[in-house]
This record gives C-alpha cells, structure tokens and sequence, in this order.
C-alpha cells in the first residue's frame, strides 16, 4: 500500500508479521506483534494506531492511504466525525492528484483536511460551505485514474 | 472541612488528592464534557454543574455556589485559570459563608488590572517594564519599537500583539482592542517595551493572615509557545545569588504591598544584563507549582488550605537539588490542539520521576478546555541529570491515540541551547518549526498504522468507533 505519514510518502507491504516499508529512498524491515492486552509492538517498542493516526515513543503522525489501483468504480468521501465544511477546494470536473487536499472540514475548533485517495477526477460535489455534515454522507465522489498495474 | 473544588483536569486531581490527605471531605463539580473525568471520581461527592462550555459550568458562579449549599461545603478551592483570579468569585464565595482558598478579593483585583498592578508595584519600589499604562497613541509611539499592546484585562500570555513600527501601532491597537473586549470584556489597552531577548524569571511567594510573606524560590520558564509555557524548571540556571536574592526581595515587596495572603507567584523578565522588571503577579497556584514542591519538600497547595484557615507562613526549607516539567499537551507537531480520546494510557516511573496527571486509560479530551493532559517532572542532584532524567522519562510516555507534545519536549531537553541556557521565550518556535522526525520514526509509525489496518487483531483501538478517516462507500480496492 502506499501511504502518506505527514507529508513524507511511504511504500508499505504487511506479510504477516513483518513489515516493509520504503521511506524517502530507504527501506526498513520490522517485526511486529500484539501483546496480551492487544497492543502492538514493533521491534520491542510499543506503538499505537487508529484509524487516522499512529505514534511510537511520543511522536506520532497523521497517515493517510493513498490507493495504489483500482477498478474503475468511484469512491464517495464521507467526515469521520459530525462537522462543518469549512472551504470546497475543487471543482466538478477537475483532475485530482493523490493526496490533494478536497474539503475542509471544522469540528471542535479543528480542522480536518480530506484528501483524495489516488489520482483522479471530481465526478460530483454533494455539499457547499457552511454545511452540516455527518458519518456516512457521501460529500464528493472522485473518478479514480485508470493505472497500470 | 468539606472542600469543593471548582476546576477540572489535573489541578482538579491534584487538590482533592491534597485534600484527601489532610482529612477534609471533598467535592467535585464537572460539566457534562467531564462526566467520565478521572478528577470526578476522587472526590467524596460529584455534582454536575451545566454544560460544556465554561460559561455554563466552571465560569458558572451561581451553579458553583449553588452546587456548594446542596453538598453542604465549606470552602472552595478555584484551581488556576477559570475563576481562579476572579475578584467577583472571591467575594461571592466570602457572601456565602465560604471558605475561598486563595488571597482576598482585593489583592485579587489590584493584580488582574494590569495597569493597577503596575502602579502598585511602582509605589512599592518594584521595577516595572517602561511602559504607558494608557492606550493614548502618542504616549506610546515615544516609547519606542518595538514594542507590546497588552490588555489591561489580560494576562497569561494572552490578549498581547507585537507593534514593530509606528506605521503598525494604529491597526495594532484597534485590533487588540476587539479581541480585549471579546475574550475579557474589557476593551482598555497599555503598553510596554519589548523586552528582547528575555527570560521569563517567576517567584513563588507565600503569604499568611498576619501580613509576614516568604519567598520559596524561583523558576525559569522561557520554553514557550504562543506566551504559554511548556518547560519550567527550578532553580534558574546562571543567575547569580545577588540577582536572585533582588528579585525575591522584589517579590515580597510586591505581595506585602497588596497583603497577600496564600500562593502566589510573582513574575519577572529578565535582560541578559541582569536587569529585571515586574510582568504580572499571578493570584493562585500555578501550573508548574511542583517544581519548587520536588526542590523545597513543601507542599504548596497544604500550604494554600492552611494559609488560608490562618496559619502562618511556613519556614521555608534549602533548596535542595534541580527539578523541571515538561507540560504534556494534546497538540500535533503545529501545536494545535487535537481534541479526542485517548486509548491507553501509561506514565513513566522511577527514582527522581514525578507525574501530575488529569488523564488515564480511555480519558476523553473534550474540545471546549486546555490540552494540557499532564505534567512530567524529574528532579535530580543536578540539572544535566534532572535534564536527561526528564527526557528519558518522557520517552516512557505512552498516550495512544491522540498526538501530544512528548516527543518534542524530549528533543528541546536535548537540545544544546538549553544546556547553555540560551533559551529565551520566543526560541521554542524556531526549534519547533525546524525539526523533521527522524526517518526511521515516521516508516516505524507506517508500519504500525499498516500492521493494524491487515492484522486488526482482538483489541478494538481507541477510535475504531469512528472507521477511516475517509471511509469510502461503494467499491475500491
């Protein structure tokens, strides 16, 4: 899969439980596993993961994935959380790149950025500025690019 | 006794631990935001007090007092930053027949007016930051660049704006004075030159009903962001014995002239040169009060219970070896608050290790409060050691799910300017915005985020509720 970890792009490929990752021109290779409370543990240190976000010792990083290929069908974005869109930053019609920034959402003072999964084009926009969002409303739907595999 | 304690979070936690040990019986208000809170259920008994918003709870006086009677206390402890340096509070509390923790509404008064503190601590012999105590726009322009536009109401770091030339200063002004009258009500500005670089240099006062005051020290806090502090520590590295003994001197001149009863700190800026000059004067028990507690063995906020029934001051033991904090916010790499909740939770322990916690295993982190989650301290023989213990520690702090500050503030205490103690307050930002996270960190953070997206295993994560942050419908592969 390929990811973004804050801005930097990451190739990651899960085998079980060993993980390649290729990062800014560097690969990495690490074991990882649960502990008995569920927990993850990537070479003796613990890490944490959800759905948006990851860290290991105090730091951590917003990822995003960024597909890798697809079928042809098109994907609707939806808000994690009840929100407020903030700004619309594209247009119907318009060519999108892997990782472009499309909504801003507000919800409790903060801002959440959704972006598009992989390289595409805006099929449709179901909602403007100022409106009130929830999980499971369809806001845009892209038209992924066709890649070869 | 029968304590109420009208804050939340970690001071929430902290004072009723304190009035635990002393034998009083406690109680803790929450708004709806805080129903699961970890302060909550310390307390002996917990009273909901309005909604979220602070307006409707903790600012909420009337549901405060009213939360009082039905539970039968007899004091009130406010904590720091809510009411904590509200005149009005005070004096409502005194109304009802209450016990307030803290010094009188008048000395309360004199030093949120910042102005008015300032011409108290002039008349008291306390050097104060050449400033205009108006917003006459003349008067400030002959102070000269650059220079701050403070609110009067203000405080805290908040309500100032750096004026750099005079072609600013009208704008500067007009713009302060909106933001006054929004976040304090009171619109009334002043000014003083900019002290820079500087060191934010603060003194812990005592003071009893008798009108004796003692100083306890003094702590360094020039590791800010926007005006707030993240790092403080105790003793301050490299200041000589005279000036330290000059600015405790200053500091019981300033609480003796307002009869200040209770904790107090009184801050200073301090000028490469040695000079230094009154900021403001904080009514309450700080933040960062632990510090002095780990270096003294007092106990700053017993002290505040009984200073307040009308004990005297306490002899003030030697300081005795260094302690810092680091301040563990829910904040991403920018600094800005990332609200949420948090999964597990597990603190750093050992010899020398202190943590003053308002969080634990599962804690929400409501949107409508401060970020600050914890304080991290070490206190050792020395300050490299007191150094590289708090930052070992802070790399044993594990707050899964949301981002926070430890790994940052394990790089500062790393980083060579603070062993030099070169650090004045606008340094952090610069440090902040130049670090990149090592490459190694970010491809171990994708893996872990890989790993649990292909192999979920057993344990839901903390927001397995809320799914991918996109969650695609219809098909994708």
């Amino acid at each position: 899969m390929k990811l973004l970890v804050g801005d930097v792009p990451a190739d990651v490929e899960v085998r079980g439980g060993e993980v390649r990752v290729v990062l800014d021109g560097e690969a990495f290779l690490f074991r990882c596993v649960r502990d008995n409370l569920g927990g993850i543990v990537i070479e003796g240190a613990r890490v944490w993961a959800d759905a948006g976000r990851a860290g290991v010792a105090g730091e951590s990083a917003r990822v995003i994935r960024v597909a890798t290929s697809t079928s042809g069908a098109s994907a609707a974005l939806t808000p994690p959380m009840p929100a407020t869109v903030l700004r619309v930053e594209v247009c119907v019609g318009d060519r999108v790149t892997a990782g472009q920034p499309l909504l801003v959402l507000g919800a409790m003072k903060t801002e959440l950025v959704l972006r598009a999964p992989a390289a595409g084009s805006v099929r449709a926009l179901h909602t403007r500025v100022g409106a009130s969002v929830l999980p499971g409303d369809r806001l845009i739907e892209l038209d992924p690019d066709e890649q070869a595999s | 006794m029968k304590l109420l304690v009208a804050n939340r979070g970690e001071i929430a936690v902290r004072v009723l631990r304190a009035a635990r040990e002393q034998g009083f019986s406690t109680v803790a208000v929450y708004s709806e935001a805080d129903r699961g809170g970890l302060f909550v259920g310390l307390a002996d008994e917990a009273v909901c007090i309005g909604g979220a918003p602070p307006a409707e709870s903790y600012l909420n006086v009337a549901a405060l007092l009213g939360a009082a009677t039905a539970t039968g206390a007899t004091a009130i402890h406010p904590g720091y930053g809510f009411l904590s340096e509200s005149a009005a509070f005070s004096r409502a509390v005194g109304d009802a027949g209450l016990l307030f923790i803290g010094p009188s509404p008048e000395a309360i008064a004199t030093m949120a007016d910042k102005t008015a503190a300032r011409a108290a601590m002039g008349a008291a012999g306390v050097p104060v930051v050449p400033g205009v105590d108006s917003d006459d726009e003349r008067a400030i322009e002959a102070l000269g660049f650059p220079l701050l536009v403070k609110a009067v109401a203000g405080g805290g770091g908040r309500g100032m704006r750096l004026v750099r030339a005079v072609g600013e200063l009208p704008n500067a002004l007009a713009a302060a004075r909106a933001e006054a009258l929004t976040a304090f009500g009171d619109g009334r500005l002043y000014a003083e030159r900019l002290v820079e670089p500087a060191r934010h240099v603060e003194v812990q006062v005592l003071g009893d009903r008798a009108g004796a005051v003692v100083s306890v020290g003094a702590r360094e806090c020039s590791v800010q962001r926007r005006g707030q502090k993240l790092i403080e520590e105790t003793p301050v590295p490299g200041l000589p014995p005279a000036t330290l003994a000059a600015m405790e001197a200053a500091a019981v001149r300033a609480a003796t002239a307002v009869h200040y009863v209770g904790a107090g700190t009184v801050e200073f800026l301090l000028a490469p040169d040695g000079a230094f000059w009154f900021l403001e004067m904080n009514t309450r028990i700080q933040v960062e009060h632990g510090v002095t507690e780990m270096v003294t063995g007092l106990d700053l906020v017993v002290q505040q219970f009984r200073l307040a029934m009308g004990e005297p001051v306490p002899a003030v033991p030697p300081v005795r070896g260094h302690a810092i904090e680091a301040r563990i916010c829910a904040e991403d790499r920018d600094l800005v608050p990332c609200p949420g909740r948090l999964g597990r939770v597990t603190w750093p322990v050992g010899p020398g290790v202190r943590v003053d916690a308002g969080v634990a295993n599962g804690s929400d982190v409501p949107a409508a409060y401060d970020s600050l989650l914890a304080k991290v301290m070490a206190w050792a023989p020395d300050r490299a050691l007191a150094r590289s213990r708090l930052a070992a520690a802070l790399l044993d702090v594990q707050l899964d799910g949301l981002p926070t500050t430890a790994g940052l503030l394990a790089a500062v205490l790393q980083a060579e300017a603070l062993s030099t103690g070169a650090v004045h307050t606008r340094w952090l930002e610069g440090f902040a915005a130049g670090r990149l996270l090592d490459r190694r960190v970010l491809a171990t953070i994708a893996a872990a985020w890989a790993f649990q997206q292909e192999c979920p295993g057993s344990q839901p994560t903390a927001s397995a509720a809320l799914g991918t942050p996109w969650r695609t419908l219809g098909s994708w592969p």
